[in-house]
């Protein structure tokens, strides 16, 4: 009687099977990685999300506006000028754009452009006024204004540089902060309206030791106010080093401070490295994840061209299927 | 080569094992006990105190069997979301056989914990990522004492037994051939071979009737630490080319992990129960759990990686993998506990054949997890433990069982106040957080009794 009772107990336990482990679900991060690539079914075109030879999509700004939602600001090339143009395009999911390679009939619509100049590095934000989007222009940096983040105003320069590239971010004070890289260092600049920028004279991030050993460039600051209600000012950057065969390589690379100014803390790994020569970063923070988007090599009938690709963090999220395309820019 | 790599990166990443412990330590024995604060060290005759004292066997009079469910529901966030830890759930149960040897009264005990989830969970995780470390993996596990009683004098009643807690063990095995060129192609075995097994532990106790109004309590529960030695082996030929024997080389690849794959503290319990009133039972219990002596939860891995070029030497595209950094494993610093345990009994009615109780306890353990404001993420809070239950005994409820019946149900609800982790380092990839949250713990228990 009672081995029988002993094995009912037993069997009950044993006779199912269970779920999937849990635990990890929504642990925290400062949302600067380590990514990994989009891959297989979970964009069109994984890794890439923006890719057109022609275009030769660049330098990507995003721009929040709903969980995963965003618009996507990108340098792109315009054939009829010759120039490079500020296009962009829009996602529901983080991942289908409009204007992608597989959005057949579509191409994100060019917002900025100057017949006289190459236009590059755009950094969007919204600010109390509407959307703002900064952009270097023979090495000075620009500012655009609009009220629906497609049909922008050009105004006055707001710093002269000279820069290679910029972002801007708006603080929780109501200030604007802009880190611009120059001459393989980053460097910062503040401002009370965002309008015209004060530099300071050191810069706060310079080549390191390792994976940016060459030098740093194209920052995207995106600073937070942390759980702990600190303030934090969190950069990615494009860190570059000398490859094994003499070669250069670049990765994607994350640096934090909490300090109000002075030289930033780099990670000690890359924040995103799939040896394709991936460079300018930007990041959409959502509910439950980090996208991060990069510029990076993408081939083509012999040619090597720049195109959109897309990280996620954690990396071992799982992504629902990839959205239909969004029917506008 | 990618398969390879990625071969070596999850043979890296299998090994090790988050420490594990005991549901009952967490979540109590039985629903009188856990609806009573576990306070039951100098107060428990049943078949809990298989967990709580065996030297309680002692004094019960009645073969007795015990079946019961209770299921712990995690509500655990960090930044205010859920971290969907699992919950623990399972029958519970026991028997105690009552009897004389030499006119001395003696008693045998079982008590049996089984989840109806999973028997044992073995978890690998980077000592950066955030874990809950006494909720996450810990409790997921069988448990079963066995335990002998004495009572040579009616004031005194000693015990003792061994309890075994289910482990896990595995091996993984890897060969073949992997093509470089031709990834999709490649063929690689793998054979993973687990095992359920067991540990012990021992546990004594003793029990001091003051009087009949007051009894004194004294339980040691030893510690286990299983040490999980593993080896995955990798053997294989690696072709460098697409012809037939082109470019090939044999790697050879070692892993040995050494870790822990389950650790309990060692516990001290001290308790008293009193009846300052005819209906009325206060149980005392102070838990000292050894806490400073738990062992850090990664693995130590080391690892032998050989791959001679092939003939003609390696391809200009293709870098051959090297061995990974060893990690630099930071030790878990954590603190020595006394935990206050508090329960009532309340004999609220008693009408002949029916005899009810409404219940309740308390118990505190402060957090014993160290600060971690380094590049660790144990995370945990201070944990108070709320309670309520109630019981009510029939008294030769039918007439094929000449004894008693005893339902009990508790409602237990831990509560860990929400507090923030700061990190010193700005560039630490998890930042700070705030975590905290409560855990639902329903069960019920039958008691049989059989004269």
């Amino acid at each position: 009687m009672r081995t029988r009772v002993l094995l009912t107990i037993l069997a009950t336990g044993c006779s199912t099977l269970a779920e999937t482990a849990g635990g990890d679900s929504n642990l925290p991060s400062s949302d600067g990685g380590p990514f990994r690539k989009l891959q297989g079914a979970e964009a069109h075109g994984a890794p890439y999300v923006l890719d057109d030879q022609t275009s030769n999509y660049r330098q990507p700004s995003a721009l929040p506006i709903d969980d995963t939602e965003l618009a996507l600001y990108v340098v792109a090339h315009d054939k009829t000028s010759d120039k490079d143009v500020i296009a962009r395009s829009h996602a529901l999911d983080g991942r289908t754009f409009f204007g992608a390679t597989q959005d057949f009939g579509h191409k994100p619509p060019i917002v900025l452009a100057d017949p006289a100049a190459d236009l590059s590095h755009p950094s969007a934000l919204r600010a109390p006024d509407g959307i703002r989007l900064y952009y270097t222009k023979n090495g000075a940096v620009g500012l655009a204004r609009s009220q629906d983040g497609l049909v922008f105003t050009d105004g006055p320069a707001v710093f002269a540089g000279p820069v290679d590239s910029a972002s801007v971010a708006l603080l929780p004070d109501g200030t604007f902060r802009m880190l611009f890289g120059r001459a393989g260092a980053i460097f910062e600049a503040t401002s009370a309206d965002g309008t015209s920028f004060d530099a300071a004279p050191d810069p706060v991030l310079t080549a390191g030791t390792t994976f940016d050993a060459l030098g740093v460039s194209d920052p995207y600051l995106y600073p937070r106010m942390t759980p702990a209600n600190r303030l934090q000012f969190r950069v990615l950057y494009t860190g570059t080093m000398a490859g094994d065969d003499a070669t250069v390589t670049t990765s994607i690379l994350f640096a934090a401070r909490y300090e109000d100014s002075g030289p930033f803390v780099r990670a000690t790994t890359p924040a995103y490295a799939v040896g394709k020569n991936e460079r300018a970063p930007t990041v959409l923070e959502w509910d439950s994840g980090t996208f991060l988007y990069v510029d990076q090599d993408q081939s083509a009938e012999s040619t090597t061209y720049r195109a959109i690709a897309c990280g996620v963090a954690p990396a071992a999220i799982t992504l629902s299927p990839p959205s239909d395309f969004p029917d506008t820019p | 080569m990618k398969k390879l790599g990625l071969v070596i990166f999850l043979a890296s990443s299998f090994f090790g094992a988050t420490a594990s412990a005991n549901p009952l330590d967490t979540f109590g024995f039985g629903s009188r006990g856990a609806a009573m604060g576990d306070a039951q060290a100098a107060d428990a005759q049943d078949f809990s105190a298989n967990y709580y004292n065996p030297a309680g066997l002692a004094g019960a009079h009645d073969f007795e069997i015990a079946i019961g469910y209770f299921r712990a529901t995690h509500e655990l966030e960090t930044n205010g979301k859920s971290n969907n830890v699992d919950p623990v759930s399972g029958l519970v149960g026991g028997l105690v056989l009552p009897g004389k040897v030499f006119g001395i009264p003696v008693a045998f005990g079982l008590g049996l914990h089984v989840p109806d989830d999973r028997l044992s969970r073995v978890r690998d995780l980077p000592q950066t990522q955030p874990r809950w470390e006494l909720y996450d993996n810990r409790n997921q596990r069988v448990y079963l004492a066995a335990n002998i009683a004495i009572r040579p004098w009616k004031w005194l009643e000693i015990g003792g037994g061994l309890s075994f807690m289910a482990s896990t063990t595995g091996t993984l095995d890897i060969s073949g051939e992997a093509n470089i060129l031709a990834v999709n192609s490649s063929q690689v075995r793998h054979e993973v071979d687990a095992s359920l097994g067991a540990i012990r532990y021992p546990q004594i106790g003793a029990r001091v009737a003051l009087s009949d109004r007051a009894a004194l309590a004294l339980v040691y529960r030893g510690q286990f630490s299983l040490d999980l030695s593993l080896t995955a082996q990798l053997l294989g030929e690696i072709a460098t080319g697409t012809g037939q024997g082109q470019g090939l080389t044999t790697a050879y690849y070692a892993l040995q992990s050494a870790s822990i794959d389950a650790y309990l503290p060692q516990q001290v319990v001290f308790g008293g129960s009193f009846l300052p009133h005819d209906r009325l039972k206060v149980n005392v219990d102070f838990t000292w759990v050894n806490w400073s002596a738990y062992i850090t939860p990664v693995a130590n891995v080391d690892v032998t990686l050989d791959i001679p070029p092939p003939v003609g030497g390696w391809p200009n595209s293709i870098k051959p993998p090297t061995v990974p950094t060893k990690t630099a494993i930071v030790p878990l610093v954590m603190s020595d506990r006394i935990v206050p345990h508090v329960g009532v009994e309340w004999r609220a009615f008693d009408h002949g054949k029916f005899t009810g109780f409404l219940r309740a306890g308390y118990s505190f353990q402060k957090s014993p997890v160290g600060p971690q404001n380094g590049i660790t993420n144990y995370v945990d809070r201070d944990r108070h433990t709320m309670a309520i239950g109630a019981g009510i005994l029939i008294d030769k409820p039918v007439t094929v069982l000449p004894g008693d019946v005893r339902f009990d149900v508790h409602a237990q609800v831990d509560v860990l106040p929400t507090s923030i982790t700061t990190k010193d380092n700005p560039a630490d990839l998890v930042g700070d957080y705030s975590a905290g949250g409560y855990i639902w713990n329903l069960g019920a228990t039958m008691v049989l009794g059989f004269k």
